[in-house]
């Protein structure tokens, strides 16, 4: 239907359009982009999902993926340009969330855009030479110990001789300090104790890891991911195993999906709790700090159980999971399922009813769920805006069709309602854990796969839910036992492009509220 | 008016010491200095101990052990560990610091906390000095630190030092009045503002909590302490995960370590003056009355220590809202009670 509408609408201009899946893959060249984007934006793709490039050595695609929630499709528009020198029209004005995607796709291809109101590198130093992303460009290794010195120290400004009383003041908060949770950096302009302006600078973490993935087979890419978004590595896992499933055409068993969906949401549990332990300490209850990590505790023992590891597990593999449940693990999953409960309550007694929490988090850093869209925020973020939108419900995978759990909303769009949504998750979560546990079925947990993978031609998109949100990774294939290019749309990202606008007017203490509340694990966002 | 016969011992040391013709200055002289080590060691003690409690009670509240390596299983030690750890790190000062205003806060922010042990009494024979005014020198020398807290903060030439600074003086500003007020009310039910004279009128049972409506007058004179020793829920100053450490984020080694001495002997000076102010001092039955009176502190210390570990912040704007919208209109209303109540009987 919404093809038919675009072909009458663009006919000629539309070089290519197929339908896969839930895909509608568009391929249009430069000057309809901007028309085409306004076109989707009307039909009700106000998502935009994500920008990145591809080098496929011949020239560079750029991909667009647009994404609707009410019709629960994906468009995806593909334009060619040049290697080098390319210039593109920025979509920036038509989607807040572009502008981050569109410096990073500038930073690591050196695609142009123009029109952009703030066209600067992201990931690297502003003193990086060449695009790292671009296949010419020497792998990583080979460029250790080639960068300049770096240039001299400032010297240190005297406060007490020229401070004056009415001068605004540039805080940078980070990238050491305790409330940043990981190496990020916000630049806030500050007018008394009142911010003004904020700049996040991210990139402190950056190691390259779409690079990196370029040059490792397919499964010496899997333990890479789990260091991506650290605290749930098995959403990392399955995104990028969902993709290559889906290039292979692989149908994993169905206690094998059973198995993912027990990982999924203990990691969803354990990353969570950590959410409430850290935003608690933000605010100062330091015991409901200890409480959370107490109770994390019993679920990194159950990793370690099972996967042996306790944070970076890589435990989905291409095909199914590794092994199946040691003795010993239904019994202890269900002991947590029944002592977690009780656990909530007293965090609910603690901080959800505490008066001081209360006035620190309600009505503090609003977030419109127009806007939440548009800055294509995702998961506990964009649903304490109240909108309803879930992965796991609008593009089921693995075991969630089977699986009866609610969206956990909050209609209030402030610190409050990020918390209540994660709160509600938390519970919901275990739910899930519950009917997983009862339901679990008998068989393989593991598909034929080949010895080596070598996925055929094409590309693929795997999109999970993850703590965070909506966590993606794009992978394309040329058949070979490498991919040409990963790469990996983290939620968190894009909850730091909208962290300005959720901040300004606030005070130093509700930046602390307001960035514990979106919850950002650096080391997604840094990639 | 009974003057407090706290200096007992010295009215007959002073008997001995003119029956053989000396000048009574020299024995005043070295008596004082003996008071001041007695309290300086005392409080030393004191802030040695607390900080103990405050790790062990902390451990307790959030479900883990606490020190418990040196000094025995308890780790007893542990603090003292910390301090001598403390002695031995490098001083430093940060570049571009205003040197001599760096160096001088520490002590201008430690010195007044050790002078308000001057009233304090001890026991019903041990008080350094029952000023005529103690009640008023409490208040004007506890209200000191706050200009060594800006000097550090000011001085350290750090951005999250000033801010700490400023908020520092913005809340001590502020809740000097609701304290100023709550003590009012004590001073206008006890008619004196000499502390003997307060513990005289509550003597026998009739401590000022229970007299109404001085209940009130005990709330807010707890709330304010809080404020006045930075604890959560109003630790703006120090905001660890705001501000880092606040006015005191550049200072390391035992000038740091004045901070924290500093902190936890106004800690229990607050809590020590609130059992004079509202518990009777030293009075209760059977035990000797110096063990008394640090049982009440030490019980009101705690509850300090618990609010600490279970209430979250409040944000600079709320903090100052609720200390002139609510704590000052309600400290007015409690001293105009008091004074009728009074006049009337």
């Amino acid at each position: 239907m919404i093809l038919q509408v675009l072909k009458t609408q663009f006919g000629g201009a539309l070089e290519s359009a197929q339908k896969v899946g839930r895909e509608l893959r568009l391929r249009v060249g430069p000057q309809t982009l901007v028309s085409l984007a306004r076109a989707c934006k009307q039909l009700g793709f106000t998502y935009p999902a994500d920008i990145t490039a591809v080098d496929t050595g011949a020239e560079l695609r750029l991909v667009y993926r647009l994404v609707s929630f009410a019709a629960g499709q994906q468009i995806v528009i593909t334009v060619g340009a040049p290697r080098s020198g390319a210039r593109l029209p920025t979509l920036a004005d038509l989607y807040h969330g572009a502008e981050w995607t569109e410096r990073e796709v500038y930073d690591l291809f050196g695609v142009t855009f123009d029109g952009h109101p703030d066209l600067r590198r992201i990931l690297l130093t502003d003193d990086w030479e060449g695009h790292p992303l671009l296949k010419s460009s020497p792998p990583p290794a080979a460029r250790a110990g080639a960068r300049p010195a770096p240039p001299p120290v400032a010297p240190v400004r005297d406060l007490t001789q020229t401070l004056t009383p009415t001068e605004r003041v540039v805080l940078n908060m980070g990238p050491q300090h305790p409330s940043t949770h990981g190496v990020l950096r916000l630049e806030l302009t500050l007018e008394g104790e009142v911010v003004v302006g904020c700049r996040p600078i991210i990139g402190y973490l950056h190691r390259g890891v779409e690079k990196i993935g370029e040059a490792r087979t397919y499964p010496q890419l899997l333990p890479y991911t789990d260091r991506l978004d650290y605290l749930s590595s098995a959403s990392n896992n399955l995104a990028y195993v969902q993709a290559v499933e889906k290039l292979m055409g692989l149908e994993v068993p169905e206690r094998a999906q059973y198995l993912r969906v027990i990982l999924l949401e203990l990691n969803r549990i354990a990353s969570h709790l950590l959410f409430v332990s850290t935003f608690a300490n933000d605010l100062a209850a330091t015991t409901v700090f200890l409480y959370g990590l107490r109770e994390r505790e019993y679920v990194m023992d159950l990793f370690e159980l099972w996967a042996g590891a306790r944070l970076t597990q890589s435990w989905i593999r291409v095909g199914g999971v590794p092994a199946d449940l040691p003795d010993g693990f239904l019994e202890k999953a269900r002991q947590f399922c029944h002592l977690l409960p009780g656990r909530l309550d007293e965090y609910d007694r603690l901080l959800t009813g505490n008066r001081i929490f209360r006035v620190r988090t309600e009505g503090i850093g609003i977030l419109p769920p127009e806007e939440a869209v548009d800055y294509a925020c995702s998961g506990p973020t964009l649903r304490g805006s109240g909108v309803r939108y879930d992965v796991r419900r609008a593009e089921p995978y693995e075991a969630y069709p089977r699986l009866d759990f609610e969206v956990v909303t909050a209609p209030t769009c402030d610190c409050m309602g990020r918390y209540l949504v994660r709160m509600g998750e938390l519970r919901q979560s275990l739910r899930i854990l519950r009917q997983c546990l009862d339901q679990l079925p008998a068989g393989e947990v593991m598909a034929k796969v080949p010895r080596l993978l070598r996925p055929p031609a094409g590309e693929a998109y795997g999109r999970v839910e993850s703590p965070r949100g909506d966590f993606g990774c794009f992978v394309v294939s040329d058949g070979g036992p490498q991919p040409v290019r990963v790469r990996f749309r983290a939620p968190s990202f894009f909850h730091l492009a909208a962290l300005p606008r959720m901040l300004l007017g606030w005070k130093i203490g509700d930046v602390v509220a307001i960035l514990g509340s979106i919850d950002v694990v650096l080391g997604e966002v840094d990639r | 008016m009974i003057p407090l016969p706290a200096l007992g011992p010295y009215q007959s040391l002073l008997a001995w010491w003119q029956a053989r013709n000396w000048p009574e200055w020299i024995l005043h002289f070295i008596w004082m200095l003996l008071m001041a080590a007695l309290v300086t060691a005392f409080l030393l003690l004191t802030v040695l101990i607390l900080v103990w409690l405050e790790r062990k009670v902390s451990g307790d509240i959030q479900s883990r052990v606490g020190p418990n390596r040196v000094g025995g299983r308890f780790g007893l030690l542990q603090t003292a560990a910390d301090a001598l750890k403390l002695l031995m790190k490098e001083d430093l000062i940060p570049a571009g610091a205003d040197r001599a205003v760096f160096l001088l806060a520490p002590f201008l922010v430690f010195v007044p906390s050790l002078l308000i042990y001057l009233v304090l009494p001890f026991s019903d024979r041990w008080l350094v000095k029952d000023l005529n005014l103690g009640v008023l020198f409490v208040i004007a020398v506890s209200a000191f630190p706050m200009i060594g807290l800006i000097m550090a903060g000011w001085a350290s030439n750090s951005k999250y030092a000033l801010l700490g600074a400023l908020r520092a003086a913005a809340q001590t500003l502020s809740y000097e009045i609701p304290l100023v007020l709550a003590v009012v009310c004590v001073v206008v039910a006890a008619g004196s503002l000499r502390v003997g004279d307060i513990i005289q009128a509550q003597r026998g049972g009739h401590w000022f909590i229970l007299r109404f409506p001085l209940q009130f007058a005990f709330l807010i004179y707890f709330i304010t302490a809080l404020a006045e020793v930075n604890r959560v829920p109003f630790d703006l100053p120090e905001a660890e995960s705001e501000l880092v450490a606040g006015y005191h984020v550049e200072y390391s080694g035992m000038r740091f370590a004045f901070f924290v001495l500093a902190e936890y002997a106004h800690i229990f000076f607050v809590a020590a003056f609130c059992a004079t102010l509202f518990f009777g001092a030293w009075e209760g039955p059977w035990l000797p009355p110096a063990l008394w009176f640090l049982i009440k502190s030490y019980a009101l210390v705690l509850a300090i220590m618990w609010i600490r570990w279970t209430l979250p912040r409040l944000r600079i704007d709320q903090l100052m809202a609720f200390a002139w919208k609510a704590l000052v209109p309600a400290g007015l209303v409690v001293v105009m009670l008091t004074a009728a109540r009074v006049a009337w009987s």
